[in-house]
């Protein structure tokens, strides 16, 4: 991890709660309460986003999605090779982001496993690499990734369930 | 595994797996009869895969982490008793507390306890406090007093009776009968919300002078007390501009609700007031709607549509909201800081106005569809009246017609003017002399004749705003240098539109969307006639002088780009300044110091002339040159030393660091001048100052430095680009060995220790390598000397150093021609010139690019002025 990620981890705690409490209450009808949750995670990603170069408003939403969704895997990559290191060391201690990490985990079978299935596929089908981490690290739907990516939506599907049962073999 | 590989497996895998299972192991016999590898790789992918696999985790309320236990009523903080907890911030929780010695109510923030210790967010307290405890408004939370008692970081805050913005609206949505605020419905609704906004703007205007931003403003900051009064709290993430920074750059502080797309971005180093700005205006939208304008169902989203989406129009999620509100709305979220309001102080007078009922002063900014369909409608025969290109005689002809008695006679002038109008500026002329004219006594054949002519004009100016819109909207698809490029055309574009038919209310408010920089002037003295020249940009070349008025002049609007300014006085005496508009400011002034005795001693006039001319991108081509006054020698060290003590103007930073000891006090007026270092030094040219520091020289002294042109034309003559001896370095060497006596004659150990110029190697020896010729005693037997034309002699064109011009470096990008941002011209010869003799004639237009605020000890200056 860089300086500045370190640095931040406090803050993003702060942040936390603060959102946690928009979360709980402040939200009209409506708004999604699920995605508030991973605000933690969020502003991590946030620090990690790449801007690209000379940014001032504007802002494509599709390079912005991408963008995110690759920061966000690679803060919950790196989250889960430090627990890693640190549960060989100390078995039992917590570590920041570790409930999200569970959560994540569980639906991947193996975040570590996972990640080194998805450096594989980026060498075959970088748009389906792409593709995972939309959905599984951002959560976009398909018709979303689809416009992303912009690929048609059919062949996203079926390249998708292909995908999905080559990673799941991977990391099984 | 490689990608044709991959490819296959997709195709096998896709079909096998859109079958139903009991097929499929047959379409793998047949499909992969001749791959056993692949069949059973797919066949170990055909298991179901758990349903849960690659889906985005839902996190539940119950994951999130504790925060710590709030502290007991009755708790003791230093003199504080806490009753009861208020709310909570980001850095800590709020109480309502009884201050005992004084036995009144104060509001006391608690910094978090329970997240173990950090300095960073503990500095964030302190910064906080301190911040906040400078601010006295009546619209601001006041703070009492900050400290650590009984193991606590506290503020105390005078507590404020009442409820937060965020809860008033909440209510108001609900429609609760004893809600903050009126009801939604009710006319007085809006007016009690503006004036809402208007304090805290006024409030945030005045924390902002004091150095302060806020950087979160949001609903909850904003506080009403039992009479509706609002007071902004919680500067939790004010930065005291003055004090050091604290926030690692990067971080992303506030509420991602109401941020700015600067803030939105983690750019912290760009967040300013007009951050807090756009904050408010979110807050504003809000409370107008009920809707946020920036919403999205994960923060993601929010964020993601603050930087990229418009907000839908306030008016049409409410319609009592006044067309003008809209318009401020508009102004405050824009997404461009240069487009919101400068302050939150013109927000608030803003908001007045419309309080008052007043016209606002801001401009609505027009989707450039609009426009463009005005364009369409305009559409008139165009083209006879920019095919004309003939002389103009612009300030002959407006007195033509003032005094022209006959009216034909004046309609006819105008005509013919019109005819022979081949710029912007003499269009506009044209123009108002037109709309002068249409006076009673004009029959109906004159009127339609100037109607005609005014519809013509207007036509042109019509063409000019569509093409700048068509010139912004492709610049927001675009990024960086590419973009500022586009904006720019569109703005020059829509500044010459704006000109040409000035009283044109669309044109004018479509113009405004450009904001141009303002350039102010003064003067020494008042009556100075100003006029400028642009810039070309892509070729450097200085375009035909245009008039600005006559001193005391108004601030004016000027597009970005590079400018000389002129100032003239009646006595003759003439100031001259380069500008160069850009980005980095929205404002510029400029001094007029016109000298009213020509100095013209030791310069050389050099008649006007056409000067062959090569620029970075390779292109040659032919200038014309009007005559100018040029220095016959480089600036020197004294010279430069005497500007220094003589204006205060700080000595030049790179000379100060980078050159020796010794040299410092030359120029350094504050350090002990030695009569004697000066006396060795002061006659050798001046070097290392950036190009700034050598136009600040030159307009002190009444001039200017010398565009490329000037130079070329001053140094090598209309005809050769050469010295005299042109391709011949036998010449060159036996020219060079002079140099070298003439340098080093009278100072044999000077030449021995410093000075050895081998010829055949390529440049002056190490230890030479600061100034090895002086500027006033060696003469470069400049082109003149031999051609003897004009009896010029310039001296120092090839040795001693080069030399800034004041012309725009541009060179060739991807099949463009683009003046290169901030760097210029730099021509001639300096003691660090690679002289290689094999490689053909040195001449003295070897230009060089050097970045204008990128000093070197090798380059120099010379001055010029015009005539």
């Amino acid at each position: 991890m860089t300086q500045g990620q370190s640095a931040a981890d406090p803050l993003v705690a702060t942040l936390y709660r603060s959102l946690k409490r928009i979360a709980a209450g402040k939200l009209g009808p409506g708004s999604a309460r699920k995605s508030l949750q991973v605000t933690d995670l969020v502003h991590e990603a946030y620090l990690r986003l790449d801007w690209g170069d000379g940014l001032e408003g504007e802002l494509d939403q599709r390079r912005f999605l991408a963008a995110a969704s690759k920061a966000m895997r690679s803060v919950l990559v790196d989250k889960a090779r430090a627990r890693s290191s640190l549960k060989r060391q100390q078995p039992g201690q917590r570590v920041a982001l570790d409930d999200v990490l569970d959560r994540f985990s569980e639906n991947a079978v193996d975040l570590l496993a996972l990640e080194e299935a998805l450096e594989r596929l980026e060498d075959v089908d970088e748009p389906m690499a792409r593709a995972v981490e939309l959905r599984f690290f951002a959560g976009l739907a398909t018709p979303e990734i689809a416009e992303v990516l912009g690929v048609p939506r059919r062949t996203l599907e079926r390249r998708w369930a292909a995908t999905r049962a080559w990673l799941y073999k991977q990391v099984r | 595994m490689n990608r044709s590989r991959w490819e296959r497996m997709q195709e096998v895998l896709q079909q096998a797996l859109s079958l139903p299972a009991e097929d499929r192991e047959a379409f793998l016999e047949r499909e992969c009869a001749e791959d056993e590898a692949l069949r059973s790789e797919v066949r170990s992918m055909l298991d179901t895969p758990d349903p849960s696999f690659l889906e985005h985790p839902e996190l539940e309320e119950a994951e999130i982490v504790e925060r710590s236990p709030d502290l007991a009523p009755g708790t003791r903080v230093g003199d504080f008793e806490l009753v009861r907890v208020l709310g909570r911030g980001g850095a800590g929780v709020v109480y309502l507390a009884q201050q005992r010695p004084l036995d009144r109510l104060v509001a006391v923030k608690i910094l978090a306890q329970g997240l173990g210790p950090s300095d960073q967010r503990i500095s964030r307290f302190a910064v906080e406090a301190i911040a906040a405890a400078k601010l006295r408004h009546a619209n601001v939370v006041r703070v009492l007093s900050a400290g650590e008692a009984d193991g606590c970081r506290y503020i105390a805050m005078e507590f404020i009776d009442g409820c937060d913005l965020d809860t008033a609206l909440s209510a108001t949505r609900r429609r609760e009968a004893d809600a903050p605020l009126p009801l939604f419905e009710q006319p007085v609704y809006v007016t009690r919300v503006v004036e809402i906004v208007r304090d805290v703007a006024s409030a945030l205007d005045y924390a902002h002078r004091n150095g302060i931003l806020h950087r979160d403003v949001k609903p909850q900051n904003i506080l009403l007390d039992r009479d509706g009064k609002p007071y902004v709290g919680d500067f939790g993430l004010a930065k005291d501009l003055l004090a050091e920074t604290i926030s690692v750059s990067g971080q992303i502080l506030g509420t991602p609700y109401y941020m700015s797309p600067e803030q939105a971005q983690a750019k912290s180093v760009e967040v300013d007031r007009r951050s807090d700005v756009f904050s408010l205006g979110a807050v504003l939208y809000e409370a107008l709607t009920l809707r946020r304008p920036f919403e999205g169902d994960s923060i993601h989203r929010v964020l993601a549509s603050i930087c990229s989406s418009e907000p839908t129009s306030v008016r049409k999620l409410n319609a009592r909201v006044h067309r003008d509100l809209d318009t401020i709305c508009v102004k405050a979220l824009e997404k461009r800081r240069s487009l919101r309001f400068e302050s939150a102080g013109q927000l608030a007078r803003e908001l007045q106005r419309f309080l008052d009922r007043e016209p606002l002063t801001i401009r609505r900014t027009l989707p450039p569809v609009r426009l463009a369909r005005k364009y369409l409608q305009y559409r008139m025969p165009m083209t006879s009246f920019l095919l004309v290109m003939l002389t103009f005689v612009g300030v002959e002809f407006t007195s033509q017609v003032s005094h022209a008695r006959n009216t034909e006679a004046s309609v006819l002038a105008v005509e013919k003017q019109a005819a022979l109008a081949k710029d912007d500026e003499a269009r506009r002329r044209v123009r108002s002399a037109a709309v002068g004219l249409k006076a009673p006594n004009l029959n109906a054949d004159q009127l339609a004749r100037i109607d005609a002519l005014l519809a013509e004009i207007d036509s042109v100016a019509w063409h000019l705003a569509a093409e700048g819109d068509r010139e912004y909207a492709g610049a927001l698809t675009r990024r960086g240098d590419e973009r500022d490029e586009y904006l720019d055309r569109a703005r020059q574009l829509w500044w010459r539109a704006s000109r040409l038919a000035p009283d044109d209310e669309d044109l004018r408010l479509g113009a405004s969307r450009s904001l141009l920089p303002r350039v102010s002037f003064s003067s020494n003295e008042a009556g100075l006639v100003v006029s400028y020249r642009r810039v070309d940009r892509s070729t450097g070349d200085l375009l035909p002088e245009q008039d600005l008025g006559v001193t005391p002049l108004e601030p004016v609007e000027m597009p970005r780009g590079y400018y000389r300014l002129l100032a003239r006085s009646s006595q003759g005496g003439m100031a001259e300044i380069s500008l160069h508009v850009d980005q980095r400011a929205q404002e510029y002034s400029v001094l007029f110091q016109v000298r009213a005795t020509q100095v013209t001693e030791g310069m050389a006039l050099i008649g006007g002339s056409t000067c062959r001319v090569r620029d970075g991108a390779r292109r040659e081509r032919v200038v014309e040159v009007d005559p100018f006054w040029i220095d016959e020698a480089e600036v020197s060290i004294a010279d430069y030393g005497e500007f220094l003590a003589e204006t205060g103007y700080p000595p030049p930073a790179y000379w100060l660091r980078h050159s020796p000891s010794y040299f410092k006090g030359l120029l350094d007026p504050s350090a002990e001048r030695d009569s004697e270092m000066v006396a060795l030094w002061g006659e050798y040219p001046m070097s290392g100052v950036t190009l700034d520091e050598a136009r600040a020289y030159a307009a002190w002294r009444g001039k200017r430095l010398p565009t490329a042109a000037e130079w070329l034309l001053a140094a090598g003559g209309p005809r050769s680009r050469g010295l005299p001896w042109k391709n011949d370095w036998h010449s060159l060497a036996r020219w060079l060995a002079d140099k070298l006596s003439w340098a080093c004659g009278e100072d044999e150990s000077f030449r021995r220790q410093h000075a050895v110029l081998r010829l055949g190697s390529t440049r002056i020896e190490k230890g030479a390598r600061r100034h090895v010729l002086s500027a006033k005693s060696v003469r470069d037997p400049g082109y003149v000397q031999t051609a003897g034309r004009n009896g010029l002699r310039l001296f120092h064109v090839l040795g001693n150093v080069k030399e800034w011009t004041d012309t725009v470096y541009v060179s060739q990008r991807d099949g463009e021609v683009v003046p290169e941002s901030g760097a210029f011209v730099v021509l001639g010869g300096g003691w660090d010139s690679p002289i290689n003799l094999g490689a053909g004639p040195y001449t003295v237009d070897c230009l060089e690019r050097k970045l204008a605020g990128a000093p070197n000890f090798s380059v120099g200056f010379r001055c010029a002025k015009s005539l």
